[in-house]
């Protein structure tokens, strides 16, 4: 039981990262806007264009510079 | 036939369509064919599969076209564009017209495509899409008609403090329901080695530094995530109308200090894991309630949002030029052509055409403007083209005195004080009393046993139960409207539906679809009605004029030579005779004929003067009014017509719906007077709307609802949004709001009663610890299950 004495601190340690995680996460706009992200999974890549060549793009809006 | 992009009917003449995904789809317009052939065109069809609900409908893009070129200029685009020295510039953009994630991937996977373009984000909840991209490649016209090319509508982004502030605290909120919520895991766990530690036994030295260790993870709860309560409940003491904060600072304050006291003491019981799981689940109830606010989704806002972004300016030396709203001055010279919103209050110096100014004035019929007219910033070119003289730009126009009344009818608002928090001021001053008589009973009784007492009092009467009891009912009830299609944007607006005991109601665009019908035909010459009506809807169906949606459902003949006049009507030649439909000075100028009586009358005439019928025309009903009102009535609440447009038309739609109370010819400010003269108090009236002419009178309400086809801005300014067509919501909405308002009811008679049997016990100090802490979490249990039901068991639509 005297194991208690490290672990308890390990723990403290262990939530003192998840919550500055948590807090940049936040920070950063990760949370902004919760409907996109939710039906993203939904959407395929764009499918190749019928009339203009199409370029690689991602649907993160992410695209390249 | 409905159009497969903007889901309008399909003019049956029409064989406009586009290839999508291999099959040909019907289209309404030009426009549309045209956005659809480019989302299409870009390999992007898989947005019609995914969209929650058609497009708006897209304007011609060659008519009326934006130019967006004048936001290339720096001095135009210094509010919303940053650039660094390499040409790395960045915007953000509000965009009218997004209304689900397909809109969002389409903006994203379309604009990323363009050479230049670094990073588009488009953000759902704002309707704001954030770019970056490189000012020398490419300028940011070409993004935003590309935008428009989509069939959306981009505008400046000029955030007001307020939508500044709405985001800081979302974050802010976010955060410390986080930090609650990371929290109350560990206290937990160390709180179920406690419980088990209780019953089998545990060495008081591991029972000591378990709650040490307990207590140290509670402080951030308690001094960063709880500070919104506490500073709640401060400004309601120092406003003398404490509301659901104080209970709530005082339980988690007392709690916290009482576990901290035997921490110390070594006895009695300590309560940190409901300390912390207490923040958490109120600061999850705070954000959600956030964020269906959020979700209203309105984009931009302010004056911004109902004004054009530039206007055309005509210069004294000849030649045009574009020039942001913001820059037009009185007495400058403006063009306003069809399709184009008008930038600034004004005098027709020249030119004809009729002009839409049913947002402004609830009128819903298209007036005709001419030399000497004046012109209302705001309203829209139908047909024609007029030059004006701009007599009042920006907060001095009509629109910005809407905005002066808006502020008035909001200050004015009735205060809601709710249910709950009535309730809980009152427990918390009993519980505050009972807590001083047993102190000073024990102080006499038993010295050494008085603090502990005391305490346990205050923690097992910990009003969790009472506090969860709203917040739960109505995040339920909120949850279960929504999937209907009716949101909910302020917490206090489903106590006030419950309350209503008047509903009023908007005419055009409210109880009328904004579109007119043919209601009457009267025959004047030698030909019958029947070959009228259809001469008349064959030189109709070519023109775009509101007067022509009266036609569209009579079958046409082939029509030559077609000519529309602005502001008059339009002439076309059927089977080789000359027929006009317009106003009587058009149609058959020299026939002499006067409209049979007041309303809304065009002639049908042979352009000289044989005058052959004249036709009255009307707002059409929406389908589902009757049908809407019944259920209102049926629910007990009284119904009432309160418009902007001529008495005999608001007559008329009061007589067809039976409403007994109406009246016509309200400006905005009148409508609000109205709302103080119903006999009613003002807090139980509910108000249903569209127009900006209802912005004042929505504010005003008890409790406002804006309709799906409302503009923006009057969506900002409502407690509640309908998101589909139908009326019928409002009815089932009152239903919910009642039965929410029961289970609150039984929740907090269920919290009482909880109390009336723990705090005697505890007073009387024969509570075991673990008892108390048993009964705190099955009360808050058994109040969020009730209010769970809301969810499932409410009624359902008719």
């Amino acid at each position: 039981m005297e194991s208690l004495y490290v672990l308890i601190p390990v723990t403290l340690v262990l939530l003192g990262i998840a919550l500055a995680a948590w807090l940049w996460s936040v920070g950063s706009g990760q949370f902004d806007d919760l409907d996109k992200a939710a039906s993203s999974i939904l959407f395929e890549d764009a499918l190749p264009a019928e009339e203009t060549p199409a370029t690689p793009t991602n649907n993160t809006g992410q695209g390249a510079p | 036939m409905e159009c497969f992009h903007c889901g309008l009917p399909v003019d049956p003449g029409s064989d406009l369509s586009v290839s999508i995904e291999g099959k040909a789809r019907p289209m309404c317009c030009s426009g549309c064919a045209a956005v659809a052939a480019l989302i299409a065109g870009s390999g992007l069809a898989g947005y019609y599969r995914h969209r929650d609900a058609p497009a708006s409908v897209a304007a011609d893009p060659g008519k009326g076209a934006s130019d967006y070129s004048l936001f290339d200029l720096p001095d135009a685009n210094a509010d919303f564009v940053a650039s660094d020295a390499d040409g790395n510039s960045r915007a953000e953009l509000a965009i009218d017209g997004i209304h689900c994630s397909a809109c969002t991937w389409l903006l994203e996977t379309d604009l990323a495509r363009i050479p230049g373009v670094q990073r588009i984000d488009v953000n759902l909840a704002e309707r704001r899409a954030s770019l970056r991209w490189q000012s020398a490649q490419l300028p940011l016209s070409t993004v935003m008609g590309r935008i428009r090319a989509l069939g959306y509508r981009p505008r400046p982004w000029i955030a007001s403090a307020r939508q500044q502030d709405t985001r800081a605290e979302g974050r802010a909120l976010l955060r410390r329901m986080g930090v609650a919520g990371l929290v109350q895991m560990q206290v937990g766990m160390l709180a179920l080695a406690l419980y088990a530690g209780a019953f089998d036994g545990m060495e008081t030295a591991y029972r000591d530094y378990l709650r040490a260790s307990s207590l140290v993870l509670c402080l951030p709860v308690l001094f960063y995530s709880c500070t919104p309560f506490f500073a709640g409940a401060w400004r309601g003491l120092r406003h003398g109308a404490p509301g659901m904060d104080l209970p709530v600072a005082v339980a988690m304050s007392l709690a916290f200090v009482a576990s901290a006291w035997f921490t110390w003491s070594g006895g009695g019981e300590v309560y940190f894991d409901a300390v912390s799981m207490f923040a958490f689940l109120l600061l999850l109830a705070r954000y959600l309630e956030l964020r269906s606010r959020e979700n209203a989704g309105l984009a931009g806002g302010g004056l911004l949002s109902l004004l054009p972004a530039g206007a055309t300016r005509l210069l004294p030396e000849g030649g045009v030029e574009e020039v942001p709203t913001g820059r037009l001055r009185p007495g400058d010279r403006v063009l306003v052509r069809a399709g184009e919103s008008v930038a600034a209050d004004g005098r027709v110096l020249e030119g004809a055409g009729s002009c839409d100014e049913s947002g402004l004035s609830g009128e819903s019929m298209p007036v005709s403007k001419g030399p000497g007219d004046s012109l209302a910033a705001g309203s829209l070119m139908v047909d024609g083209a007029v030059e004006i003289e701009v007599r009042a730009t920006g907060l001095q126009s009509g629109v910005g005195a809407m905005l002066a009344l808006l502020d008035r009818a909001q200050q004015q608002k009735p205060a809601i004080q709710q249910l709950a928090d009535r309730w809980a001021v009152r427990f918390v001053l009993l519980v505050l009393a009972i807590a001083v008589i047993t102190g000073v009973y024990w102080l006499h009784a038993d010295a050494g046993r008085a603090l502990p007492v005391v305490l346990s009092v205050l923690v097992v009467s910990c009003p969790c139960a009472l506090s969860l009891a709203t917040p739960a009912a109505l995040a339920a009830a909120t949850a279960g409207l929504r999937e209907r299609g009716f949101l909910v944007t302020r917490s206090h607006a489903l106590d006030a539906l419950a309350g209503a005991t008047l509903a009023i109601f908007d005419k055009t665009g409210t109880l009328t679809d904004g579109r007119l019908e043919l209601e009457e035909t009267r025959v004047l010459g030698s030909l019958g009605a029947e070959r009228c009506i259809a001469i008349a809807a064959s030189v109709e169906s070519r023109s775009r004029h509101p007067v022509a949606s009266a036609f569209a459902e009579h079958s046409t003949l082939p029509v030559a030579d077609f000519r529309n006049e602005p502001g008059m009507g339009v002439e076309g030649f059927v089977d080789g005779l000359r027929y006009r439909v317009g106003v009587a000075a058009y149609a058959a100028p020299r026939s002499g004929v006067q409209p049979p009586s007041a309303g809304k009358w065009v002639l049908l005439g042979d352009g000289d003067a044989g005058a052959l019928a004249w036709f009255s025309l009307g707002d059409r009903v929406r389908a589902d009014a009757a049908s809407a009102l019944a259920a209102l009535r049926e629910l007990g609440l009284e119904i009432a017509l309160l418009s902007g447009d001529a008495n005999e038309e608001v007559e008329r739609i009061a007589t067809t719906l039976g409403i007994g109370r109406w009246r016509g010819a309200c400006s905005a400010a009148e409508k609000l007077g109205a709302l103080h003269e119903t006999g009613h108090a003002p807090e139980r009236t509910l108000m249903v709307g569209d127009g900006l002419n209802d912005v004042a009178v929505l504010a005003g309400a008890g409790v406002s609802v804006a309709v799906a086809g409302a503009t923006d801005f009057t969506r900002a300014q409502a407690d509640c949004l309908l998101l589909g067509s139908g009326l019928d919501r409002v009815a089932e909405a009152i239903s919910v709001a009642r039965q929410s308002r029961r289970v609150i009811r039984q929740n907090l008679a269920w919290a009482t009663l909880y109390n009336l049997l723990a705090v005697p016990a505890a007073a009387a100090g024969v509570v075991a610890p673990w008892l108390a802490a048993v009964g705190m979490s099955v009360s808050s249990l058994l109040v969020v299950a009730n209010a769970l039901r809301l969810r499932k068991h409410a009624p359902q639509p008719r």
